[in-house]
């Protein structure tokens, strides 16, 4: 019988174009993910928040930014919760709620009965400042008639705040749940030879890796903070030209999540891929998170803010960078702009910020390089 | 009267029958403590648990060195501060952090490592593995705690009793890593894929919020009994605002009682759901 | 010694076995399915690591479920090498004697010569992480015979070894059921099965198709044609041919040039095949018997329950 010796027939077919490849991996990873009934219902629980920062912003537009309409108070109560302080700037001084107040009297010389307290957090002391300066009543600053710039500053602490507190929190636990296994698993089962015995490279691996997570993150993340966005577009006065005044905001929103989702993808992969047993990966993922909160929140009680020496303050701001969920917060902070409108903003406290972007830049660079490393080391002879 | 004897011959089988199976867990558990200590020997477990108990040390050298100024020289030698420092980093975040992961995965080590079948069917199997694997869990927790407590007054010592407020620390780690290494082992057994999310999850929410709600509730929290216990138990110069926020009347016998009480509770509770549950060694997802 | 009566398990919608009704005397068993055909999980109810959803289990006159005295007379060698890398062979098999009560010095004494049984004490004291598969296998048959059960259950025992030591082993099973303890031993290859036991039960899709000795199965199946598949270049002309003949039973056609036939002939078949297939000019590419597989004894014995034949 004639042995045919047909060789090797490429396919004749049409390809996926090659920078299309890594979507493979991540569609099937976003899909094992999606079997988990425990991860749709912290889905489900993530977007509880953006319903209360929704809130906010309807109580800002109907409310607060018009003084004189009945359920002022009560809208600007809830304002503050969501952006402490601002309500006492936002008030004429016979409706300042009186929860907001300092008991202690300020310290600073030449500090004014009344006058709004720096220690109060943080974003209404900013507005203050917005609407204080030359102007007669609240949205007649010099310059700006319509309250643009007081709109822009609460919106953005609004949006700042919702990154910073709900999100963060269920970001840390999706990734947790998430992340683990996504490397781990293809470690332990040396899936990498099938991986790469296909035309696929190191590249297009990490990336779809890591699009799995940014996937499930813009759920959780970007995809409220514009929904919120909108939300404050269509609730605000008609003749009022709120996209001139927050048009950035929306481009801001995009840029805190890939502040949020890159270096928190890249660290998590990264641990995922230093082991085969994925409870370490979940391990360390809380752990550097439990850690790093724990060392400044430990310094920073250990110093009180009314008792401490320059040299004291300059080392606990030094201290955020200790802890990822603090250093994250102060980049995200100047990215929405918000960095000079801290109580304590200084030429040192930016200086910090800059310093807290360049160790995320390198949290991100070192789990990456972890990273290609762990992948390709089953290929090292 | 026959059925008096029958009663009788029933309670007699089934208390020589649970002697014998108690007699059993006696001798197999430490073989599991044994068996379970040397694998946790392994490098990553060693580096883990170094990196916990210097933890603590290398904060208080932080905050005692690099937060000292004229007015304030030595920081932690405040024994309020000290105190309040080393409750929330040793009997809290250390005891924790081990315990998150030597007990929460008691079991879904083992069916996911495919182990599990053949610890089953073993005649002093699935409690006295389960207890065995607890005990090893709050025996190397305790030890790594101590060692850190240890490590931290190299550091610095607090003026006054500082025996005193060590001794008591010292105690509350006991307590809480028996406690909270019940509670994670019954989180474990009843979700066994997403044990150690769900353990993060209930320590946030219940154990860090709810304990500081002025209300009946936080007294379900281990916290809060901790915190009194601190509270009680601390020398009065090493009691800060902290302790004394949520304290509450009740005796030390009381909050002792309750946490073991807890403890078992939660022992008791994961044993019987692991009885039931029926587990094989499906590929994780 | 095993009673099955009516036993369905279900995990959610997937039936993992369809009521089952089994009753085995003491001796050895062969317990014969493809992949996926419910094997393991009619062990693990005998084990009592599942609980049925519908039916009783009983093992030696009890339900196997949280059975402490069952435990201990029972070894069982799981299929899935569920084995600590960091761990001894040896440090393992103690381990497991103490779970099962004995005192250290016991546990010691009876690891050690469970271990020279299955030819493993030279390798007792290495870690089980560099186990070769055959060892893996040898060593997790250590700990099913070591505290000397009545009654082995072993799920596919010879997966990985060498021909040396698929023989040795067979020699030990063999050894064991001499001395009059219960076996029943999984497996998805007939001869395996065969070369230990004559009695074995056959297991597809959940269900129980079979039961008896090698024979009584053959014999089964005599009334079912032998099916012989024929890959050639002009399909129609042979099976008008063969049908002329009156040798085939049933002629199918199934694609690519292939037909299937079933006869009860087949020796007649294979014998006068050639000189047909030239008279009829035909160009044969491949022939193939359907029966030669276990996937094809299972395929006919799914026809009779089914009531195709």
């Amino acid at each position: 019988m004639p042995i045919y010796d047909l060789g090797y027939r490429g396919w004749q077919g049409r390809l996926v174009p090659e920078a299309g490849r890594f979507w493979a991996i991540t569609t099937t990873g976003i899909r094992l993910a999606w079997q988990s009934k425990f991860l749709r219902r912290i889905l489900l629980l993530a977007w509880a928040p953006t319903a209360l920062f929704a809130a906010g912003f309807f109580a800002y537009e109907q409310f607060a930014s018009r003084l004189d309409n009945q359920g002022t108070r009560q809208a600007l109560e809830f304002l503050s919760f969501l952006v402490p302080g601002v309500d006492d700037h936002l008030l004429p001084p016979e409706l300042r709620t009186r929860q907001f107040r300092s008991s202690r009297p300020d310290p600073r010389p030449g500090a004014q009965a009344g006058a709004p307290d720096p220690r109060i957090p943080r974003g209404g002391a900013a507005v203050g400042r917005a609407w204080r300066d030359g102007r007669s009543g609240p949205g007649e600053e010099a310059g700006d008639s319509d309250g643009g710039r007081q709109r822009h500053l609460v919106w953005s602490w609004l949006l700042s705040n919702f990154f910073r507190y709900p999100q963060a929190v269920v970001m840390a636990l999706m990734v947790g749940i998430i992340a683990p296994p996504l490397v781990a698993q293809d470690v332990r089962t040396r899936a990498f030879m099938l991986y790469f015995s296909r035309p696929l490279t190191r590249i297009e691996y990490v990336v779809g890796k890591m699009a799995v997570l940014w996937g499930y993150l813009a759920l959780i993340t970007t995809l409220p903070a514009l929904f919120l966005y909108v939300l404050g577009v269509f609730l605000s006065p008609p003749d009022v030209p709120v996209v001139w005044h927050t048009w950035d905001l929306p481009l801001r929103i995009l840029a805190a999540s890939a502040v949020l989702m890159i270096p928190t993808t890249a660290l998590a992969l990264a641990l995922s891929s230093l082991t085969s047993e994925i409870r370490y990966a979940t391990f360390a993922w809380f752990a550097i998170w439990a850690v790093g909160w724990v060392t400044y929140a430990i310094v920073n009680a250990s110093m009180p803010p009314g008792a401490r020496t320059p040299g004291q303050a300059v080392f606990v701001d030094r201290m955020t960078l200790a802890s990822f969920y603090h250093t994250l917060g102060r980049v995200q902070h100047w990215v929405f702009g918000l960095e000079t409108s801290l109580p304590d903003a200084s030429a040192a406290s930016i200086n910090m910020t800059a310093t807290a972007a360049i160790e995320m830049a390198a949290i991100t660079l070192v789990s990456l390089a972890v990273l290609f490393r762990r992948v390709s080391s089953p290929m090292r002879i | 009267m026959n059925a008096l004897r029958a009663i009788w011959l029933f309670l007699r089988l089934r208390t020589r029958h649970l002697f014998r199976v108690l007699l059993n867990a006696v001798r197999t558990i430490p073989a599991v403590l044994g068996f379970e200590c040397r694998r946790v020997s392994a490098l990553p477990r060693l580096i883990i648990t170094v990196g916990l108990v210097i933890f603590p040390g290398v904060l208080a050298a932080l905050v005692h060195y690099c937060g000292a100024h004229v007015r304030d020289p030595e920081p932690l030698r405040q024994p309020e501060r000290w105190t309040f420092m080393m409750f929330v980093l040793v009997p809290e975040v250390v005891c924790l952090l081990g315990l998150l992961l030597w007990a929460t995965p008691v079991i879904q080590t083992e069916v996911e490592g495919k182990t599990w079948p053949y610890l089953a069917v073993r005649p002093c199997g699935k409690v006295p593995i389960l207890l065995g694997k607890y005990l090893t869990a709050v025996v190397w927790t305790v030890l790594a705690a101590w060692l850190a407590l240890v490590l931290s007054l190299i550091v610095v010592i607090p003026s006054g009793k500082a025996h005193s407020g060590v001794l008591v620390l010292g105690a509350l780690v006991v307590l809480s890593a028996l406690t909270y290494g019940a509670l994670y082992v019954l989180i474990g057994v009843l979700f066994l894929r997403r044990s150690m999310i769900v353990a993060v999850a209930y320590t946030f929410v219940f154990e860090f919020l709810v304990s500081w709600i002025p209300a009946m509730v936080k007294q379900f929290t281990v916290q809060y009994h901790l915190r009194n216990l601190a509270a009680i138990w601390l020398p009065s110069d090493y009691v800060s605002g902290f302790f004394l926020a949520s304290a509450g009347t009740a005796p030390w016998w009381q909050h002792v009682l309750i946490l073991l009480g807890m403890t078992a509770v939660f022992l008791t509770a994961a044993a019987l759901v692991l009885r039931r549950r029926q587990l094989i060694t499906a590929p994780e997802v | 010694m095993i009673e099955l009566d009516h036993v369905t398990k279900l995990y959610g919608s997937v039936i993992g076995v369809n009521d089952v009704t089994m009753s085995l005397q003491g001796g050895a068993y062969g317990l014969l399915g493809p992949n996926g055909s419910g094997k393991t999980t009619l062990l693990n109810l005998i084990t009592g690591q599942l609980r049925p959803t519908i039916g009783t289990v009983r093992v030696l006159d009890r339900p196997p479920m949280n059975n402490v005295d069952l435990f201990r007379r029972l070894g069982v060698c799981p299929e899935r090498d569920g084995l600590y890398p960091g761990v001894t062979g040896f440090d393992w098999v103690c381990y497991l004697m103490r779970l099962h009560g004995f005192g250290r010095r016991e546990a010691v004494a009876r690891t050690e010569k469970a271990v020279e049984l299955v030819g493993m004490k030279d390798a007792m004291h290495r870690r089980m992480g560099g186990y070769s598969r055959g060892m893996r296998q040898r060593i997790k048959l250590a700990q099913a015979l070591a505290h000397g059960p009545e009654l082995l259950i072993l799920d596919e025992p010879l997966n990985g070894l060498d021909p040396i030591g698929r023989h040795e082993m067979t020699d030990l099973l063999k050894q064991w059921i001499r001395s009059g303890r219960g076996l029943l031993f999984a497996s998805h290859i007939l001869h395996e099965v065969e070369a230990v036991t004559h009695s074995f039960m056959l297991i597809c899709g959940g269900r129980l198709l079979a039961a008896g000795t090698s024979e009584e199965v053959h014999n089964l199946l005599a009334d079912v044609p032998h099916e012989i598949r024929i890959r050639c270049d002009n399909p129609p002309q042979l099976a008008r041919r063969l049908i002329d003949e009156g040798v085939v039973e049933s002629v199918r056609f199934a694609g690519e040039g292939a037909l299937i036939l079933g006869t009860h002939r087949p020796a007649t078949v294979y014998a006068q095949l050639p000189q047909w297939v030239q008279s009829s000019g035909v160009r044969v590419h491949e022939l193939r018997s359907s029966d030669d597989s276990l996937q094809a004894l299972f395929n006919s014995l799914l026809k009779i329950h089914r009531g195709e034949s």
